[in-house]
């Protein structure tokens, strides 16, 4: 009888003991951020400081397929656009389609899309930038700006 | 031994040896938990996805940013901003209620810094 009563404590004990691993474990794994800090770079041009204000990762499902930019133009001109995605070791994950054209002086919005989704958990830094380009017909030769 | 012991003495000993190593897990785990809590809180912890999904700062002087968080576990974080624009570095902080569906956070910063660099906004999301 005393031997089966210390075996039930004991198999007591160690259910407990269990149950407590497991909600320890779960309620230290819930409760950490698991990402390392994350970096926006904003660009800018410097001749004639139009700038990026904004920059948004949009994702599909898990995976960041596009981001919008938001920019500033101060002096009307063609400018390319682009922006690319890193991981936390600087490597690039990817570059996003570089956008070329003429713009007039004011805000505006973009979308520009990545050709390989990437997981947005990977992502620990998003670069864009904004380069005058100073004929129009300078885009034809395909600039990039990352 | 196991004639010696016979079956339920050593049922005994295996289930007090797998409770004790239970018990020092969970000291251990808990233990850790705590020092991890009061550093950094950057840690790589796969369970919790933390997500900065954007940034938009103001277009001449960068006196405040507003960043777009979300977080797969719904709790309070502490959102920290941290800008340098050339040599001009600016701080700002918010706490605020974390879940999936994405929050947009004005946080204002300090000191301004003009804008006449690219800017580097670098978010740190932690648990206060």
């Amino acid at each position: 009888m005393r031997t089966s009563l210390l075996v039930a404590a004991t198999f007591l004990f160690f259910v407990s003991s269990l149950a407590l691993s497991v909600v320890l474990t779960v309620s230290q794994v819930s409760v950490l951020p698991n990402r390392p800090d994350t970096t926006y770079e904003l660009g800018r041009d410097f001749i004639t400081g139009s700038r990026m204000t904004a920059a948004q990762l949009l994702l599909t499902g898990q995976d960041v397929d596009r981001v919008s930019v938001t920019f500033i133009v101060t002096t009307g001109s063609a400018y390319v656009r682009q922006a690319g995605l890193y991981d936390s070791n600087g490597n690039l994950l990817a570059a996003s389609t570089a956008v070329c054209g003429f713009r007039g002086s004011g805000t505006h919005t973009e979308t520009l899309p990545f050709s390989t989704p990437v997981p947005a958990d990977s992502v620990a830094a998003v670069r864009t930038c904004i380069v005058r380009v100073f004929r129009v017909i300078n885009c034809l030769e395909m600039p990039t700006c990352i | 031994m196991y004639i010696v012991m016979g079956r339920k003495n050593l049922l005994i000993v295996v289930l007090l040896l797998t409770s004790v190593s239970m018990a020092v897990y969970s000291l251990a785990v808990s233990t850790g938990s705590v020092s991890q809590a009061g550093g950094s809180g950057i840690v790589d912890v796969q369970k919790v996805d933390v997500r900065v999904l954007g940034v938009s700062v103001a277009a001449n002087t960068i006196d405040s940013a507003t960043v777009t968080v979300s977080s797969s576990v719904s709790g309070t974080y502490l959102v920290e901003v941290f800008v340098t624009v050339g040599g001009c570095s600016s701080y700002g902080s918010t706490s605020a209620f974390l879940s999936t569906a994405p929050t947009q956070l004005a946080i204002q910063l300090n000191p301004s810094c003009p804008y006449d660099y690219p800017a580097q906004v670098r978010v740190r999301v932690t648990q206060p």
